[in-house]
């Protein structure tokens, strides 16, 4: 008879299998549009259904905990955020396959950059119920993070030194980083806790999605963006690791 | 004093993380430690281990956030000789209504100074029989009084002792808000684990 033992130590491990398929997910994917002839309907199809679905789930926990102050603000302003990131890939599509007109730039950056304030409040407002007093590794981490990414992003586009582009992809480099530096921060308050794994993840998400917003802008200065470009590698598979994330959070807690 | 604080700590609990949260708390504290939360807040080493558990270094923002909101942190860092500032106001509410019903506030005064067994503090005080005792156990299910020893009655059993948690008590209302500040007596300070947390 197997006996139910309790644990010594509550865990929640990462299912490596869960990373391989998002993995393949991507991949395939991505070598499925370079392969078909009309690819743009199915990359504009699943980059609009992966920020809605983080949304709605982000939604779904927030009203799971409705009424709370920390858990219900917080999913909430994620939720706000992935709904934004929904609208930017929108106003894009439209711009580009019905309006005809370059996207980039666009009113879609605007909604592009404002996710990244509300992933911040989402960070903020853990780190505040958590962690009031930021540590001195706190803030190298926090300050640290965004001035190393967004100097490596100045020394590889220094070419285009002044240029319109340049500023613009400083401006979302550093937003982007910024949100890694805070995430780093939180991941590193719940390390050994249960929830402190769905953290973790949720970093390994924010550093893919910095790393493509890094890429894409630097892409935008030298040669442009197009749909077919591995950099959407990075970007699917940061937002299906931050789904994966929340479900483990909720799962958790 | 921590009888008195769980109810708070508790709600604090539910109030900023959800009830699912509060759910798994109690879970795990059941089948690791075989307590409830208001028993494990008492034993607060034993609700510690299981907050790091979930959360983590998250786990102190948490206990001191729950303290925050019950009572002033500044002013019990400030403060000398054991007062502390209560600022949860459905504990203060449970000072207030003790000190406004008459029997309470007589059965409070008889053991303010020293400790005595229930038949004793309802002889002294002169409160019926039936509602006596019914008073005196809110105020010991509330927290404001508290077992410390006990009598040897005629028969050879152990009859156990009651005194209050505090030497003084003062009263305000500001702006509407009722501000308690209770002097605890120095033992009632020392064995509290939940105020023992509170960095210097």
């Amino acid at each position: 008879m197997k006996l139910d033992v309790v644990p010594e130590k509550l865990g929640s491990p990462i299912n490596y299998a869960v990373l391989l398929l998002i993995g393949a997910i991507v991949v395939i994917f991505h070598i499925v549009v370079n392969i078909s002839e009309d690819s743009d309907a199915l990359i504009y199809g699943f980059s609009m259904i992966i920020p809605a679905t983080v949304s709605v789930f982000a939604f779904i926990t927030a009203r799971r905990y409705a009424g709370t102050l920390v858990y219900s603000r917080a999913y909430k302003m994620l939720g706000i955020a992935f709904l934004l990131m929904f609208s930017a890939e929108l106003t894009y599509f439209v711009y580009e396959q019905i309006l005809e007109l370059e996207p980039y730039p666009s009113i879609a950056d605007v909604f592009f950059f404002v996710f990244y304030p509300m992933v911040l409040l989402y960070l903020i407002i853990n780190i505040r119920f958590f962690a009031p007093q930021i540590t001195k590794i706190g803030i190298i981490t926090i300050v640290g993070a965004p001035l190393v990414t967004t100097f490596v992003y100045l020394y590889l586009s220094l070419s285009d030194f002044g240029s319109f582009d340049f500023y613009y992809g400083v401006i979302f480099v550093a937003a982007a980083s910024t949100t890694l530096g805070f995430s780093i921060h939180t991941a590193r308050i719940f390390r050994g806790g249960l929830i402190g794994t769905a953290w973790l993840v949720l970093v390994i998400g924010i550093i893919l999605d910095v790393v493509g917003d890094t890429w894409y802008y630097y892409i935008e200065i030298n040669e442009g963006y197009t749909l077919e470009n591995p950099v959407n590698l990075f970007w699917y598979s940061s937002y299906l690791l931050i789904l994966y994330s929340l479900y483990k959070h909720k799962k958790s807690l | 004093m921590d009888n008195l604080l769980a109810p708070s700590l508790r709600k604090s609990i539910e109030v900023n993380l959800g009830k699912s949260t509060l759910n798994k708390i109690e879970q795990r504290l059941m089948e690791r430690h075989g307590m409830g939360i208001t028993q494990a807040i008492k034993d607060f080493y034993k609700f510690d281990s299981v907050l790091r558990e979930f959360f983590g270094a998250g786990a102190d923002g948490l206990e001191t956030k729950f303290l925050q909101n019950i009572i002033d942190l500044k002013q019990q860092k400030k403060g000398t000789d054991n007062w502390i500032v209560i600022k949860d106001q459905d504990l203060a509410k449970i000072f207030l209504e003790s000190f406004a019903d008459e029997d309470k506030k007589a059965i409070i005064g008889t053991v303010l100074d020293e400790s005595l067994i229930i038949a004793d503090i309802l002889q002294n005080c002169k409160v019926p029989q039936t509602s006596g005792y019914r008073k005196i156990n809110q105020l010991i299910d509330n927290g404001l009084l508290i077992s410390n020893g006990y009598d040897i009655a005629t028969d050879g059993k152990k009859i156990k002792k009651y005194e209050t948690i505090f030497d003084n008590v003062k009263m305000d209302i500001e702006r509407n808000v009722v501000v308690v500040k209770i002097q605890l007596k120095k033992n009632s300070f020392q064995e509290s684990t939940i105020l023992q947390m509170i960095p210097n």
